[in-house]
C-alpha cells in the first residue's frame, strides 16, 4: 500500500514550490511532484518578474523587502523569502515596429521615487524556486523530481494521481502543473473553457543590448500575417542583462524569422546591435478562458492551471499558499472536501471572479489581430502622453483605452478605418477575433 | 515515429501537456522523450513545438 499523504503537489513552479512550502511548514505530509529531473533549472519561459509592485493586484498588496529577501503578501499574511538578486522596474514602453511608442511611466522619474516607484522587480525565478523548495524540504517535503503525472482519479476518499514512475495516494492534490495541465484535461474542466489560441515562444538571454533607458520593459508589438506577434525586452535580475522573448498567437508563425527580422532588419535593429539569438527558453501553451471553480474530486487548481498563461508569478505564489492553507484547514476540522477548502475557493471567488472581466487578459494580445504594422505605428505617433506606471496586463487595457481617448478625435479625423479597428478590439468576442490563428486540433479537451 | 532534435530542444515540457496520448516525458537530460507504445501519430507536437525541435 503506497503511503497516503496529506496533499500532493502537482508541479515545482512557483505555485507549486509555495504550496508545498505552505503546506510543510504547516505540519502536513507533503509530496512534491516535478516533471523535470532537475528542479529548479527553468527551462520555460518567464517573465522572471514579480508584478505588481505599489498596485493592487488580486485584491492583495505585496511587500518586497531588498535588504532580506522577504516577500509579504500583505492582507493574506502569507510569506517567503527571496535571497538573489533583483532589480526595480519602473516603467514599461510600447513600441511599434516603425518606431513609435507610447509610454506607461519614465524610468528617470520613478527612479526618484526610489522603491515607491518600482512597478515591479525583475528576480531569477530559478533562485526564487530554490529558496522556496528548501524551505519546503527543511519542513519535511518530500520531492520527486523526473515525475510526469498522466491521470488522477478519485477513489473513495482519497485521490490518486497516477505518473511515468509510479501512483501517490493523498487526501487532497494541488495542480500547480501549469498552463494546459494535464489534472485540468483529465478532470474534464477545459470542455466548458472557452478557447482562444495556441501562444507560441522562445527566449533569449542578452547582454549588450542598445536600448533608450534603464529599469524598462519594452514591448514591440507587431503582426505577422495578421496574428498578434510581439518582442518583449526585460530587465533580468542581472545587471545589464535582459530576458528577449518572442511571442505569437499563431504557433504557424515562424518565431526564429520573426527574431531575425526584429534583430536585424527592423528599424529598432540598432538595439540589438552586436548581440546573437541564442534560444535558451520557450513555451507553448493554450490560451482559455479562467476557469470560475478551482476544484473537483478533492483537486484544488493554483497558478497558471488557472489561468491562460498569465497568473504571474505573484498570482501563483499567492494561489499555492491560499490553497495549502486551505487543505490545512479542511484536515484540521476533519473536512476532507470542498466545503473544507471554502477559504481557498471564496478567495478565488473575491480575488478574481469578482474582479476582473473573464477574457480581460486576452485584450493584452490582440492589437496586432486587428491591425497592420502601419496601423500601429500611426496609432503610437499620435500617444505622445506619459500614462500611468504599470505594467499589470489586468490594467493595461483600460489605460490604452484612455491613450486612445485622448486622440479619438484626431483618429477619427485622419484614419476612421482605424477608430473601426479600435472598435473591433473593444466589442467583438475575442475567440472571433482570433479564430483565424486558433487550431482547434490543439485544445486539449 | 517522432524525430527529436536533442540540439533544439529547450526541455520547456510544452508538448507534454499537449499530447493527447500522455506518450511525452522529460528524459535525465531534461529533454523530450516520446514512449512509441502511446503515441498515436496525431503531430501534435510537431505543430506545437516553438523551436521545431519535433518532426516525423
Amino acid at each position: 500500500m503506497a503511503k497516503r499523504y496529506d496533499v500532493i503537489v502537482v508541479g515545482a513552479g512557483p505555485a507549486g514550490a509555495m504550496a508545498a512550502k505552505t503546506a510543510g511548514e504547516n505540519g502536513l505530509s507533503v509530496a512534491l511532484l516535478e516533471m523535470k529531473t532537475k528542479i529548479p533549472g527553468v527551462r520555460r519561459t518567464c517573465t522572471q518578474m514579480l508584478l505588481p509592485m505599489n498596485e493592487d493586484y488580486l485584491g492583495e498588496r505585496t511587500s518586497f523587502n531588498g535588504k532580506n529577501g522577504h516577500v509579504c503578501f500583505l492582507r493574506n499574511g502569507l510569506s517567503f523569502n527571496y535571497t538573489g538578486p533583483y532589480q526595480n522596474i519602473y516603467a514599461f514602453e510600447i513600441y511599434s515596429l516603425g518606431g513609435n511608442n507610447l509610454k506607461f511611466g519614465e524610468a528617470s522619474v520613478r527612479r526618484k521615487m526610489g522603491d515607491q516607484g518600482r512597478i515591479s522587480i525583475a528576480t531569477d525565478k530559478g533562485l526564487l524556486i530554490k529558496d522556496l523548495l528548501k524551505q519546503a524540504t527543511d519542513n519535511g517535503v518530500e520531492v520527486f523530481p523526473g515525475t510526469t503525472v498522466t491521470d488522477v482519479k478519485k477513489e473513495g476518499d482519497a485521490v490518486k494521481v497516477i505518473s511515468d514512475k509510479k501512483t501517490f495516494q493523498g487526501t487532497f492534490v494541488i495542480a500547480a502543473d501549469g498552463a494546459n495541465s494535464r489534472i485540468v484535461q483529465r478532470l474534464g474542466l477545459n470542455k466548458d473553457r472557452t478557447y482562444y489560441s495556441t501562444m507560441s515562444v522562445i527566449e533569449s538571454y542578452m547582454k549588450g543590448l542598445h536600448l533608450p533607458a534603464k529599469g524598462t520593459v519594452y514591448y514591440i508589438c507587431a503582426e505577422v500575417n495578421s496574428a498578434p506577434t510581439l518582442c518583449a525586452l526585460i530587465p533580468r535580475a542581472y545587471e545589464g542583462e535582459y530576458n528577449v522573448v518572442f511571442i505569437t498567437l499563431n504557433p504557424r508563425v515562424d518565431l526564429m524569422k520573426f527574431a531575425h527580422f526584429i534583430m536585424k532588419e527592423s528599424k529598432l535593429a540598432h538595439w540589438f546591435k552586436g548581440v546573437d539569438l541564442k534560444v535558451q527558453l520557450s513555451a507553448v501553451g493554450n490560451m482559455y478562458t479562467t476557469i470560475l471553480d478551482p476544484f473537483k474530486d478533492n483537486v484544488l487548481l493554483v497558478g497558471d492551471t488557472i489561468w491562460c498563461q498569465e497568473s504571474e508569478n505573484l498570482g501563483a505564489l499567492l494561489s499555492g499558499g491560499k490553497a495549502a492553507i486551505a487543505v490545512k484547514i479542511a484536515l484540521l476540522e476533519g473536512k476532507p472536501n470542498r466545503e473544507g477548502v471554502a477559504t481557498y475557493l471564496d478567495w478565488w471567488k473575491q480575488a478574481f471572479v469578482d474582479r476582473y472581466p473573464r477574457d480581460l487578459i486576452m485584450k493584452n494580445y490582440i492589437l496586432g489581430a486587428v491591425m497592420t504594422n502601419e496601423d500601429m505605428d500611426y496609432l503610437f505617433s499620435l500617444m505622445n502622453d506619459v500614462m500611468p506606471a504599470s505594467i499589470l496586463p489586468y490594467t493595461l487595457p483600460a489605460h490604452l483605452g484612455e491613450a486612445v481617448g485622448k486622440v479619438v478625435s484626431i483618429i477619427q479625423k485622419d484614419r476612421p478605418d482605424i477608430l473601426g479597428k479600435l472598435g473591433r478590439m473593444a466589442q467583438e468576442p475575442v475567440e472571433q477575433i482570433l479564430a483565424p490563428h486558433s487550431d482547434q486540433s490543439m485544445a486539449n479537451r | 515515429m517522432v524525430k527529436i532534435e536533442a540540439a533544439k530542444c529547450t526541455g520547456c515540457g510544452g508538448c507534454v501537456n499537449l499530447c493527447p496520448d500522455a506518450a511525452m516525458s522529460l528524459s535525465s537530460k531534461d529533454v523530450i522523450a516520446v514512449d512509441e507504445k502511446l503515441c498515436s501519430k496525431c503531430q501534435i507536437c510537431v505543430k506545437a513545438c516553438p523551436v521545431r525541435a519535433l518532426s516525423m
